[in-house]
């Protein structure tokens, strides 16, 4: 079974992740903020990260860095939470590392379909 | 003198093969991966096994039928030995 | 309605409205330029209409875009009534958006799809209309064979084998090269997912991997990427389709290029100019000058390169400048021009030398050939030179897709790559933030003044430093928001083309319209609410300002009438201008009018000026007669449309000579969100009067200020100036000294005041209850210290001050 850490904020942003993510019947640790998510990196080893970009602590791009540099986390794919007006931080969080993007709202469908390309 | 590797041909493992290679590909005729998993990165280690050791031949064991993409990289690799 | 289908619906509102005035273009001259804009547009509405799923709008467009690529071939002959079929294609489209936005993709109908069809085959009868219009994607586009046939050499058998028999099968077929950057793996991406999703589209032949970049075992990090692949791919599915497997992948580092083979084969007999091969060493002395076909692309790179060399900031990246000077030197070489120079020592030198030599080379390609090689490639996101954001437009994916520019004109063009799709509510959230953000500011330095006042000047110096920060940096903030805020006229300028065409068509007249000054910027409020007014202005030209045809000729003139609008900044205001050459206004008939109706006296009239007879024109009563309209030709609803300007802030004028033509000419603010107002003092209170009306201050001596006629005026470096009698409507009393300040206003009246106390940024709210009914104030806003401040309007200011001497009760429009 493939284990998805997310990070973000928001509480809603989580529950709709969790509710795509069972659907495919993924197993899935959320955090609300990316320095307790850091912290777990390697007890919780995930094979795909979701992020926000956008966080109060610790931003999204700091934190992809921080998952990348972790040996484990080479090269598994991180999913940034992004918004409409953020392209230029799109960029800025790819070029740190970040695999694919979904643009918030997003639907539970919306997402699956980026995990397919990412996890199969 | 055959030189046998049990690594999968895959980017997790490409480093350690590489080293694995470089301590014991100099000098042997073949190499002969019992895994049969491949990916780009192995492909990519290949090329590179092939210009380091141009003489050197290498073999790689057949894989799961069914994976197109497996069989388009392995005859890819293969056509070139 | 899914995400997906409302960005598509905006997307596609936006590439009608730019798709329109260029069919219309077609009408006076078809040219390949103009086909290939029109080309492009469509192309990227099917592409968006198939990665948001919609089938119906994908079909017709599909069939559109079809008859396109004839035209473009030469394979359909331009014909009559070739303008008539596309806006009827295209009006289908339209109608089937508006389906979609309630809610239904359905299919488009089948006789607007047989007419396209019928049009395409016309003069190619040979051509089945079911092999044109395969609905797979880009469709045949010559006969199979030939294109592989072409492609076959150095193809193994089985291979072209392949590709032949999916192309007879009507499968499409593409090339795809995959050039992925170093950090390929490090990034996430996974080259199995992506080959197999390519698989799940059709059958992949002719795989092949290139390692030439891979280093020896010694010496590679296997971590890294270094390997490019190249594969067919046959498939039903559109390029579109296939691109969206690396929708993820694609930036400047990773490279995916997706051919149609028959397309692929034309471009390998010249490899060099191949956008994917652009980046490798070339041949010295092999490369062909440059064909038409390649031009956007490198106009694209050399503009890619000028971007680079500007961001390259004060230390230059050291590798930077000999790459770009390569690359330009090659271009500068198959462009025909001579490069002398040699690199300069200094960095900051050579830089200079590149950019210079980078706009040399444009200007040589911009020159000769046109306009049109400013714009992007359709293809542009695979070049891998693109910046990731216009590949990801490309794509049709969410962010890229920008406002739309004059067809002409590569600044509007770029604009359009990089510009991209704000949420009307974000605008107005923004707009007020920001407002209420400079508010919020101009209160610190009050508390500035209050901390000095108590002796605390350390405290009010440190605030001041402070407060001059958060001044630039919220006039700035305001300035870009402001640039979200505005849209450009042609938004509504864009509108009238086919208003104008329709509509003489039906009249029988022939017309031109002419448009100028499209990409002059209004607020977007504006810009929704000028559109009545200005259809007014326009069917009131058409109807009743141009003559018949054969009446023109009678009168010497062109049997051809031409409308024009323009727009034009001018400071704080837009100036909107709609003009005809027509007969122009009777202002004795529209005076008679004035008298029979009893709303003037026949002495009134008669002591009027040729120009004050013509502002009768906007006068309420006189547009319920028909006659006058049968007549004079104006009158119907000019009030109405001067009330809707003057709702806007603005004003306007006529202008009109008998049998020469008419002109409106309409002066706005360019925005209404935030007003810059210049404080000043009258008697004992303090004013706003909007920094947009004012064209200037200055002080007069007191010789200078005259009674002319009971009225007082000002002379102003030998104009009299009428001034506008402030003290009386406002409290207080004028003082008279050896001089006056006074604010002269643009239109011609100056008010005289005690003092000018400087410039601020407010939000006018309008004035509630009783304060209502003081029309002299346009409303109040509320300063940083929190005092209100009325702000003046000084239309009406300017109109009290009419009626106090005319009480004839004409409304003027505007002084004069």
């Amino acid at each position: 079974m493939y284990k998805v850490m997310a990070v973000d904020d928001s509480p809603t942003v989580l529950a709709s992740i969790r509710l795509a993510l069972e659907r495919r019947g993924y197993g899935l640790y959320t955090y609300h903020r990316a320095e307790e998510a850091l912290k777990q990196l390697n007890s919780e080893r995930a094979d795909l990260v979701i992020t926000d970009l956008n966080m109060p602590g610790m931003d999204g791009i700091t934190f992809i860095k921080q998952v990348r540099a972790n040996a484990d986390y080479r090269f598994i794919p991180i999913v940034m939470l992004t918004t409409e007006s953020q392209q230029a931080k799109k960029e800025e969080a790819r070029k740190a590392g970040a695999t694919a993007w979904i643009t918030k709202p997003f639907t539970p469908d919306q997402l699956e379909m980026v995990l397919k390309k990412l996890l199969r | 003198m055959r030189v046998e590797i049990d690594l999968p041909l895959l980017l997790p493992y490409v480093e350690e093969i590489r080293q694995r290679l470089l301590d014991q590909a100099a000098g042997a005729e073949k190499i002969i991966f019992t895994k049969s998993d491949l990916d780009a990165a192995g492909i990519q280690l290949i090329v590179a096994v092939r210009k380091e050791f141009p003489s050197l031949k290498i073999e790689i064991a057949p894989g799961q039928s069914g994976k197109i993409c497996h069989l388009l990289l392995l005859k890819e690799v293969n056509s070139d030995v | 309605m899914s995400n997906l289908k409302k960005i598509f619906l905006e997307e596609a509102d936006e590439l009608l409205t730019q798709i329109e005035p260029l069919v219309l273009d077609l009408e006076k001259g078809v040219s390949p330029p103009l086909l290939d804009e029109l080309f492009r547009v469509v192309h990227t509405l099917k592409g968006s209409a198939g990665i948001a799923g919609i089938r119906g709008i994908g079909e017709l467009t599909h069939c559109l875009e079809d008859l396109l690529d004839g035209l473009r071939s030469g394979e359909t002959e331009v014909r009559s009534g070739l303008v008539d079929v596309l806006l009827m294609g295209f009006d289908g489209v339209k109608a089937m958006v508006a389906d979609l936005a309630a809610g239904h993709d359905l299919p488009p109908p089948e006789e607007l799809i047989r007419e396209i069809a019928g049009y395409g085959r016309g003069n190619s009868p040979e051509l089945p209309a079911e092999e044109k219009m395969s609905p797979s994607g880009t469709g045949p586009r010559q006969p199979p064979d030939a294109a592989v046939e072409k492609a076959g050499d150095g193809l193994p058998e089985e291979v072209r084998r392949i590709l032949l028999d999916g192309l007879h099968q009507g499968q499409n077929v593409y090339h795809l090269t995959l050039d992925f950057g170093r950090d390929f793996f490090r990034q996430g991406h996974n080259l199995t997912y992506l080959l197999e999703d390519l698989a799940g589209l059709g059958t992949i032949a002719g795989f092949a991997v290139d390692g030439s970049r891979v280093p020896v075992l010694s010496r590679l990090n296997p971590e890294d990427f270094h390997l490019v692949f190249t594969l067919y791919l046959v498939t039903g599915a559109t390029r579109e389709e296939v691109e969206e497997i690396f929708v993820f992948v694609v930036s400047d580092e990773n490279r995916v290029v997706v051919k149609p083979a028959g397309e692929y084969v034309l471009k390998e007999t010249t490899p060099a100019e191949s956008p994917d091969n652009a980046g490798r060493p070339p041949a010295p002395g092999q490369e062909p000058p440059f064909s038409c076909e390649h031009l956007p692309y490198v106009v694209n790179v050399l503009r890619q390169q000028e971007k680079a060399l500007k961001l390259a900031a004060g230390d230059v990246l050291p590798g930077l400048l000999p790459v770009v000077r390569r690359i330009l030197e090659r271009l500068a070489g198959r462009a025909g021009l001579a490069c002398e120079q040699y690199p300069a020592a200094d960095p900051g030198e050579e830089k200079e030398r590149l950019l210079g030599m980078a706009g040399t080379i444009l200007d040589a390609l911009g020159a000769e050939y046109g306009a049109d090689t400013a714009g992007p490639p359709s293809r542009t996101g695979t070049s891998g030179l693109e910046s990731p954001l216009a590949g990801a437009a490309a794509s049709g994916s969410i962010a890229g897709v920008a406002r739309q520019g004059s067809p002409e004109g590569g600044t509007a063009r770029e604009r359009r790559q990089s510009a991209f799709r704000v949420q009307r509510e974000t605008a107005d959230a923004l707009m007020n933030l920001s407002g209420e953000l400079i508010v919020a500011k101009n209160s610190l330095s009050y508390l500035v003044k209050k901390l000095e006042v108590r002796g605390l000047d350390e405290y009010a110096r440190e605030l001041k430093d402070r407060y001059h920060y958060i001044d630039r940096i919220s006039r700035e903030m305001h300035n870009q928001v402001m640039d979200i805020w505005l849209l450009p006229v042609q938004e509504v300028f864009g509108r009238f083309p086919r208003f104008v065409r329709d509509q003489a068509k039906k009249l029988g007249k022939r017309v031109d319209l002419v448009t100028d000054g499209g990409d002059t910027r209004l607020d977007r409020d504006i810009i929704e609410k000028i559109y009545d007014p200005l259809l007014h202005l326009v069917r009131n030209a058409l109807d009743h300002g141009l003559e018949e045809p054969e009446d023109r000729i009678k009168a010497g003139k062109n049997p051809t009438g031409v409308i024009r609008l323009t727009a034009q900044r001018q400071g704080e205001r837009v100036v909107i201008q709609v003009s005809d050459d027509g007969r122009g206004i009777d202002v004795e008939a529209l005076a008679e009018k004035a008298v029979s109706c009893g709303m003037l006296s026949r002495e009134q009239v008669s002591g009027m000026t040729g120009q004050e007879k013509l502002r009768l024109a906007f006068l309420p009563g006189l547009s319920c007669k028909d006659e006058i309209s049968d007549l004079s030709g104006r009158g119907v609803g000019m009030d109405a449309v001067e009330n809707t300007v003057k709702r806007l802030g603005g004003t306007i004028q006529v202008e009109s000579s008998p049998g020469r033509g008419t002109a409106f000419v309409i002066s706005l603010p360019f925005t209404m969100a935030t007003s810059e107002v210049l404080m000043v003092r009258v008697g004992q209170g303090v004013y706003g009067l909007p920094l947009s009306a004012v064209s200037e201050t200055v002080r007069v001596e007191e010789k200078d200020l005259r009674t002319v006629r009971g009225r007082p005026v000002a002379l102003l470096r030998g104009e009299i100036i009428p001034l506008l009698p402030g003290h009386l409507l406002l409290e207080g009393q004028s003082s008279r000294r050896g001089e006056a300040v006074l604010v002269v206003l643009w239109q011609k009246a100056a008010l005289p005041v005690e003092a000018v106390l400087g410039k601020e940024v407010i939000i006018v709210k309008p004035l509630a209850g009783e304060l209502k009914r003081l029309s002299v104030f346009m409303g109040a806003a509320v300063l940083g210290d929190g005092r209100v401040l009325l702000v003046l309007d000084p239309g009406e200011l300017l109109r009290l001050a009419m009626n106090g001497q005319d009480k004839g009760g004409i409304r003027l429009a505007g002084g004069n």
